[in-house]
């Protein structure tokens, strides 16, 4: 608990656990049981029972609880409990070298490594997640090995979005990153808002659905992850403004060919598109088929990266419309007319 | 194995040498006693289905004939075609196949342990397989199985009289506290254990049943485990008893080694294999996860409902309205199939709980995705409940938990882990239907470690005061070596007989009194039958009475969160400023107005007030009414206009709760028990007003803090001279509370010796 959360001031009774009244033995309980052959110390019950060894510690003391007053989930630390947090960890290790589990440590740091890694990639770009495609042999992708079409799934890097580590779920590689996001986490909840929460929410969903589809495979084609990550960081930007499908992207290009012709209405056009391509106009499923495979024959992509997207990040609510805004603002100073209109300059036509 | 055998071969001799007695082996009645010689002549009219079987030696074979008709082998009736079709559905469930390992077993041993998981069909086979082979009737027995619910007696009860092609009521009854349907032909007997445990205490070898059926005797409730304590030594007594337990957990061995090794009979259930999965981290708000993981099956899983355990009303009404909310948001955006959202928890209404068997939500449009139903349950739905179609479980692995602590005497009830039995429950209802999932929101090492083997059983995490007084009443004398299967903490047993002793139910030696043995007719605690008791002596019995009724059922002010403030506004309409006790017993004339019976359902919910609360305080009025006219206790009033009315019913409030009273600490709100001197706080829902000092109250809980919880003001004097007993001053500890009370006599005195002089 660090000092800015919430004080829970409760006052302790001078004698909490009432051990008045458990240590007076002058008790008309305690009168009683012993007259019935009880001794202090003693468990109740019948004398050599054969399930006595089925006795639980409640058989000799009431079961102690205690209060749980926050959502921490079941083996979960609070900040300051985790060894990492004030040191520890470091100290663990000197440990382990010293009782000779040098290899074992070691391991360990390069996980930790890793999660740093991924972590700072996670924060800068997000996650990529895919799904096996069978294995890679001679030139040609082998599908007898595994049905299942390679998916590339694009997840935008969402700002709030800070709780990931369901997304991490049941995937044993990326467990590993989920640790250190547990600790970011701690750091940026307070700001989270419950808007963008459930923005996040939907996202986080998706995501970890891919990865559920990924766990089986995932060790599989490790390396093959690698490179495309390394591709696909780099690419991501491109994609950053705005996910289009291809059919928006299409029309996008007409309309960019219209414009020259019909300045005027650029404005109000360039606010519609932004409106249909807010919702997903295809059905996912057919989406998902990945450009590495075959892309689809009828539609072009306009970018080095198709994305695909029943994934997709789809900005909704304040997202969209600032989206909107930008691009409003970008086509309005990119058409002379429309700054003229803006800059109120009236000039004949 | 050897003690057992031993059971069975005295079984024999003993009912041969005394063939007189009546609930002997019937093998011998049945065809040699010449007495009895005209049940021959009924069955021949009758042509009784069951004509040629012998009891205790018959098979499956014989039993199939029977079942198959034409004639009901119980009534004589003509068999309906309906009964054809359930009995092809029953011939289908997994005990059927067991049937003749069933009797083989039944009939060589006394007491049979039996396991099956859920949906192996043992709540309704079993008992009639008993019944074919047992054939009650012809002794003029019967046969009991007990539930730990009473729907669930009610339930099953009216199912097997449809298996059976008879009406409930007649061969297959039920019975519940405030519910007797049984009549003079019923030969099957579904009760709760509470029920049982009752007979018992007037018939204490229960000699109207000639097979017991313990059911779900896994959940150990505190009268299943009274009841087998009780019944493992009756079936010493009377070696013609026969005893099953049946439970649903797959660890039957502390079940077995309990009953002198009796032999175990397991049969599978109907269960499709469940896939595990943990969470490969620890899960920072178990709440949050459990939301997304619902939605993440929801938008990415095959077809088949979700299961979602949480912890409280509160929390799950919430997390109702997050899913629905961001469902909706799924669905817009074509993400996934609708998704219907039921809360399941054991203060809502029936009709509501009945809604999460409707089925999940059907697309959309023709062919879109399909809709999905997801019920936010509290555990209540790990045991009691069985919802088909349910595939995927998401288990936080949390559950609030009532613990009694005999020092301070609170119950607590407060969010903690689960056990492991607990997780596998949970886990396993996600394979009814088909193959499931089962999503563990911690660590597989968690729950390795942190979580306890079994949940520990209600007599352990209760106060026993009442259970006390029943042993005590059932005949038991050694409380100490009493052979429960799990003997509770020497201190909540300690606690439990300094009570009684309080309140007079036990003397000073540990006997039952009269007013104890008068205490425990009452189905009720015992500070609150001592008060019902006594009330009279305070002129006030109706008053009392009603105020009993209405402190043994749930909640009666409805608060819901979306409208709290007019919720309060209509509390403060019945509010009485000295306190909880009086206020309800005001709602309660309320509601017993003219103008409220006109349409009571509409004035409650006007009022925010809980109608089914009522009614059944209502139904209880009536019941402890009828005990109390059989015991001869007179039913009396204050008249409403003498200034003493709400004194003497404050002053009867003390005579049964003297032990639960607090008094103001210094000038604040907080307050401090009497004896204990545990610091507590009015809980927020009083409408006491601040200037009270000395409250008594009804119970003491410790939720978020320590609380004490409806509450009412008393005068110091009162309990001076009400309960002397407990409050002999020269016994209390230093302190604030004796100073005043030493104060409180002295002035007593001074009164006294003022009137002396005049």
């Amino acid at each position: 608990m660090g000092l800015a959360a919430p004080k829970n001031r409760s006052k302790i009774s001078n004698d909490p656990q009432n051990t008045t009244w458990a240590n007076n033995t002058e008790r008309f309980g305690h009168k009683i049981l012993t007259s019935q052959g009880w001794t202090p110390g003693a468990s109740l019950g019948a004398t050599d029972a054969a399930h006595k060894a089925h006795y639980t510690a409640a058989s000799q003391s009431h079961i102690r609880v205690f209060l749980k007053d926050d959502n921490l989930g079941l083996g979960a630390k609070r900040g300051s409990e985790r060894a990492e947090n004030f040191g520890l960890a470091g100290f663990a290790s000197i440990l382990g070298r010293l009782n000779g589990k040098e290899e074992e440590v070691k391991k360990e740091e390069e996980r930790q490594e890793k999660i740093q890694q991924r972590a700072y990639v996670y924060k800068k770009f997000g996650m990529m997640n895919f799904v096996s495609g069978g294995y890679l042999v001679g030139d040609k992708i082998e599908k007898g090995v595994k049905k299942e079409v390679e998916v590339k799934v694009e997840v935008k890097f969402e700002p709030a979005s800070s709780d990931n580590e369901v997304t991490e779920k049941k995937s044993k590689k990326r467990k590993r990153s989920g640790e250190e996001d547990v600790k970011k986490e701690d750091e940026e909840e307070p700001k989270l808002k419950r808007k963008k929460k459930s923005v996040s929410l939907r996202e986080e969903a998706a995501k970890e659905d891919a990865a559920l589809e990924a766990t089986s495979k995932w060790k599989k084609d490790k390396k093959e992850k690698k490179d495309k990550k390394s591709k696909s960081v780099s690419e991501t930007p491109a994609t950053d403004s705005e996910p289009l499908t291809d059919k928006a992207r299409r029309k996008a290009e007409k309309r960019a060919r219209k414009e020259e012709k019909k300045l005027k209405k650029a404005l109000k056009k360039a606010a519609k598109e932004a409106a249909k391509s807010n919702p997903t106009t295809e059905d996912p499923s057919s989406e998902s088929e990945s450009e590495e495979e075959s892309t689809p024959a009828s539609s072009v992509p306009t970018t080095g990266t198709s994305t695909p997207s029943g994934l997709t990040y789809n900005p909704r609510g304040m997202h969209a419309v600032r989206q909107r805004y930008i691009r409003q603002k970008k086509m309005a100073s990119m058409d002379p007319q429309a700054l003229k209109e803006i800059f109120m300059i009236k000039t004949p036509s | 194995m050897a003690t057992k055998r031993e059971y069975t071969t005295e079984d024999t001799t003993s009912s041969a040498k005394r063939p007189k007695m009546e609930n002997g082996n019937g093998k011998l009645d049945a065809a040699n006693n010449p007495y009895l010689a005209h049940w021959n002549d009924d069955k021949a009219n009758t042509a009784d289905g069951l004509y040629d079987f012998k009891r205790h030696a018959t098979t499956s074979k014989q039993a199939s004939a029977a079942e198959d008709g034409p004639l009901n082998p119980f009534t004589g009736k003509s068999l309906s075609n309906r009964y054809m079709g359930i009995l092809k559905k029953r011939r289908d469930l997994p005990v059927h196949k067991q049937r003749d390992e069933f009797l083989k077993l039944y009939q060589e041993n006394q007491i049979l342990v039996f396991v099956g998981e859920t949906g192996s069909g043992k709540t309704t086979q079993i008992p009639q397989f008993v019944l074919f082979d047992d054939m009650p009737h012809k002794s003029a027995q019967m046969v009991a199985c007990t539930q730990p619910r009473r729907v669930a007696a009610m339930s099953v009860a009216q199912r097997v009289a449809e298996e059976m092609d008879v009406e409930l009521g007649e061969e297959v009854g039920y019975s519940i506290r405030f519910e007797d349907k049984t009549g003079p032909n019923t030969m099957l007997k579904y009760m709760t254990d509470g029920m049982l445990l009752r007979e018992a205490m007037h018939d204490n070898n229960l000699t109207r049943y000639s097979t017991i059926i313990l059911d779900e005797a896994h959940e150990r409730t505190l009268a299943t485990d009274i009841l087998m304590g009780l019944l493992k030594e009756v079936v010493l007594r009377r070696k013609d008893l026969k005893l099953i337990i049946m439970s649903a957990t797959l660890d039957a061995t502390k079940f077995q080694k309990y009953f002198h090794n009796a032999p175990l009979l397991a049969v599978p259930g109907r269960t499709h294999p469940v896939e595990i999965f943990y969470t490969p981290a620890p899960e920072r708000d178990y709440v949050e996860a459990a939301l997304r993981t619902v939605l993440q099956i929801h938008a990415t899983e095959d077809e088949g409902d979700i299961l979602l355990f949480l912890t409280g009303e509160e929390e799950i009404e919430d997390a109702c309205r997050k899913i629905t909310l961001e469902a909706q948001d799924l669905v817009r955006e074509d993400a996934a199939g609708p998704l219907v959202v039921y809360p399941l928890y054991g203060t809502l209404p029936p009709a509501q709980q009945q809604k999460i068997f409707s089925p999940a939500p059907p697309p959309i449009r023709p062919g879109g995705r399909p809709g999905r139903k997801c019920i936010v349950s509290t555990n209540i739905a790990e045991t009691s409940l069985t919802i088909d179609g349910i595939v995927y479980v998401v288990d936080p692995g949390f559950s609030k938990q009532k613990v009694y602590n005999p020092r301070i005497r609170v119950e607590s009830l407060l969010v903690s882990p689960i056990s492991k039995a607990s997780a596998q429950q949970r886990a396993g209802r996600a394979g009814r239907t088909r193959p499931g999932k089962c999503f563990r929101l911690y660590t597989e090492s968690a729950f390795k470690k942190e979580l306890i083997e079994q949940t520990y059983p209600e007599v352990l995490r209760s106060n026993l005061a009442s259970t006390v007084l029943e042993l005590k009443k059932l005949g038991v004398e050694d409380l100490v070596h009493f052979d429960l299967m799990d003997p509770p903490a020497p201190e909540t047993l300690m606690r439990a007989l300094e009570e009684l002793n309080y309140l007079a139910c036990l003397d000073d030696e540990g006997e039952l009194t009269t007013l104890g043995s008068l205490a425990s007719q009452f189905p009720l605690d015992p500070a609150l039958a001592v008060m019902l008791i006594v009330s009279p002596e305070f002129y006030c019995s109706n008053e009392i009475l009603s105020l009993t009724a209405l402190l043994s059922v749930p909640q009666i002010f409805v608060r819901p969160a979306s409208n709290r403030k007019r919720a309060d506004e209509m509390k403060d309409l019945f509010a009485h400023p000295d306190g909880d006790h009086l206020t309800m017993l005001n709602v309660y004339h309320a509601f017993k107005s003219e103008e409220a019976q006109a349409n009571p359902k509409q004035w409650c919910h006007d009022h925010f007030l809980s109608y089914r609360a009522l009614q059944q305080a209502d139904n209880v009025r009536l019941q402890l009414k009828r005990i109390m006219e059989r015991e001869e206790l007179e039913l009396m009033s204050t008249p409403f206009e003498n200034k003493k009315y709400y004194e003497n019913i404050r002053r009867a409030l003390v005579a049964g709760f003297f032990m639960q009273v607090a008094k103001r600490d210094g000038n604040g709100k907080a307050y401090m028990t009497v004896k204990d001197e545990q610091n507590v706080l009015l809980h927020p829902s009083t409408v006491l007003g601040q200037d009270s000092e000395w409250v008594v109250y009804n119970e003491f809980v410790l939720t978020t803090k320590n609380y004490i919880r409806t509450v009412t003001s008393v005068k110091p004097e009162w309990l001076l001279d009400i309960a002397p007993n407990y409050y002999d001053i020269a016994a209390f500890k230093k302190g604030e509370i004796k100073t005043a009370l030493q104060r409180v006599a002295t002035k007593i005195q001074r009164k006294e010796q003022e009137k002396g002089k005049r």
